[in-house]
């Protein structure tokens, strides 16, 4: 049993990695062409940022 | 099998690690935490995954363009000021110079997990993923010592691994103190979306709780307690959360053990509780080397140096003001400071203390004013619910850590690198984008 749950976690962890990496991805996409990137926003609004 | 298993997983979080250097930033404490080579025996086991982690982690960032520019603040500059300082406090310490530079060397890998948080981290999605993987390790150890715990029927007392960052029963407790305020966090940003993250991370939470009281550790009873009276404070889930506590105490009220009960009350009697009074002890004896050595102490472990307790020892009675009721100390061995406040007293000195003690308070109060921030400014909720929940899981370690030897934790430099980004990124970010649209007559 405990080896399961164990087993769930690790394919849990390589899910979130997954996840992680389509999400960033989605978010550079739908950015694609504008100009304001959260970092550049950051870089805007704060001036040491 | 579990060889196998971990074999099978790594060649997909090593891909997703090699595409973006966030990633690989949330497995390194996922690494730290979860302790993967205490779980396999065979070929697995001999892999440094955190050193792998790491290493890709570093090599990602160095090879990404436009990196996000730097900025480390004044927490930033005191943490790493604190560094070297305990680097200094290294070179002349009281202990063993082996040990003293091998726990040195332990927490410069924390220094650099904080140091590449602040390069690294610049949006939500980088923040989440951090504290999933802190879930995913911490949260999962939790669940599965609490299910052995409630299987026993409360018989099974839960403690960490050997050679693991949280071995000690005590640390465990409040490590899972901590990882309840992202459950919360997480809960809040996640649960809507999944019916199965919902019921995972409610089923986390109740699990840790339970967990809490499996470790039978007093500070951590009471870190839990103060942490649930502050959240249902902070929480906007006042019903869902006081529901959550009424079946939790309903159901564990059968698990615990007249054990248990008798060492929760033992609170009330700390003055004559042997294991407390112990506890002063070496807390007056952390003060003494800090008296002694007043600007940088006596480095890293020297308390737990028979020697050095011996010769602080004999200064015991000078002290006379610090009250230690009749407890002496031992003169068979030595013992750890028992408090995180005591244990950087005595190991770096009174100035190493000031700067710790100002890197912990000032990210409590920086989380706390990036939560006023979001809710002053109309930011979203989410960035006002994640800084409650930094701002409440620094709460529980600086609560529970007063009665542990566990200041260089991996995970509440994590959290001083989370608060810093939090502020000088993610929040101008966030609460300019929302501001913008109201700037040009553009509903929000």
């Amino acid at each position: 049993m405990e080896s399961i749950i164990w087993a769930l976690d690790l394919v849990a962890v390589a899910y979130l990695c997954l996840w992680a990496l389509r999400a960033d991805k989605a978010e550079s996409g739908s950015k694609a062409g504008k100009p304001t990137s959260a970092r550049q926003d950051s870089r805007r609004e704060s001036p040491d940022a | 099998m579990r060889d196998l298993v971990l074999l099978a997983v790594l060649p997909v979080l090593l891909y997703a690690m090699l595409q973006r250097p966030f990633i690989a930033l949330a497995m390194w404490p996922w690494t730290a935490l979860f302790f993967p080579n205490g779980w396999v025996y065979g070929v697995a086991g001999s892999i440094r995954y955190n050193l792998l982690f790491a290493g890709i982690t570093i090599f990602t960032y160095l090879i990404q363009k436009n990196k996000p520019k730097v900025h480390f603040g004044a927490i930033g500059v005191m943490v790493l000021l604190f560094f070297a300082w305990t680097t200094i406090s290294t070179t002349m310490a009281m202990s063993r110079p082996d040990i003293a530079w091998e726990i040195w060397g332990r927490f410069a890998k924390v220094i650099a997990l904080f140091v590449f948080i602040v390069l690294i981290v610049e949006k939500k999605l980088h923040v989440d993923a951090i504290l999933w993987g802190v879930v995913l390790s911490v949260g999962f150890y939790g669940n599965l010592e609490a299910l052995k715990f409630i299987a026993s029927g409360g018989g099974h007392m839960i403690a960490g691994m050997d050679g693991h960052v949280l071995g000690d029963r005590n640390e465990l407790a409040v490590a899972f103190v901590m990882t309840l305020p992202i459950c919360v966090y997480l809960l809040g940003e996640f649960g809507k979306r999944s019916q199965v993250i919902r019921i995972g991370l409610i089923g986390t939470m109740c699990l840790l709780v339970t967990a809490v009281i499996g470790t039978q550790s007093r500070g951590g009873f009471i870190a839990m307690l103060a942490l649930g009276g502050y959240l249902f404070v902070k929480s906007d889930r006042k019903i869902l959360l006081g529901l959550l506590a009424v079946v939790l105490v309903i159901g564990l009220s059968h698990i615990v053990s007249s054990e248990w009960t008798s060492r929760i009350n033992s609170i009330n009697d700390a003055g004559e509780d042997a294991s407390f009074m112990g506890r002063v002890v070496a807390w007056k004896l952390s003060f003494i080397m800090a008296s002694q050595n007043p600007f940088f102490g006596g480095g890293f472990k020297s308390l737990e140096y028979l020697p050095v307790w011996l010769q602080l020892s004999q200064d015991f009675f000078s002290y006379s003001w610090f009250y230690s009721g009749d407890s002496l100390p031992p003169t068979q061995f030595a013992r750890a400071a028992h408090s995180v406040y005591f244990q950087v007293l005595g190991e770096h000195g009174f100035f190493g203390l000031a700067i710790y003690l100002f890197c912990l308070v000032g990210a409590y109060r920086k989380a706390g004013k990036v939560a006023k921030a979001a809710r002053l400014r109309g930011g979203p909720t989410w960035l006002r619910s994640l800084a409650s929940m930094l701002q409440l899981s620094i709460f529980s370690f600086a609560l529970g850590g007063a009665a542990l030897s566990f200041a260089y934790f991996d995970l509440i430099f994590t959290l001083f690198g989370l608060t810093i980004v939090l502020e000088a990124r993610i929040m101008p970010a966030v609460l300019g984008a929302a501001a913008a649209p109201r700037l040009t007559g553009v509903p929000a």
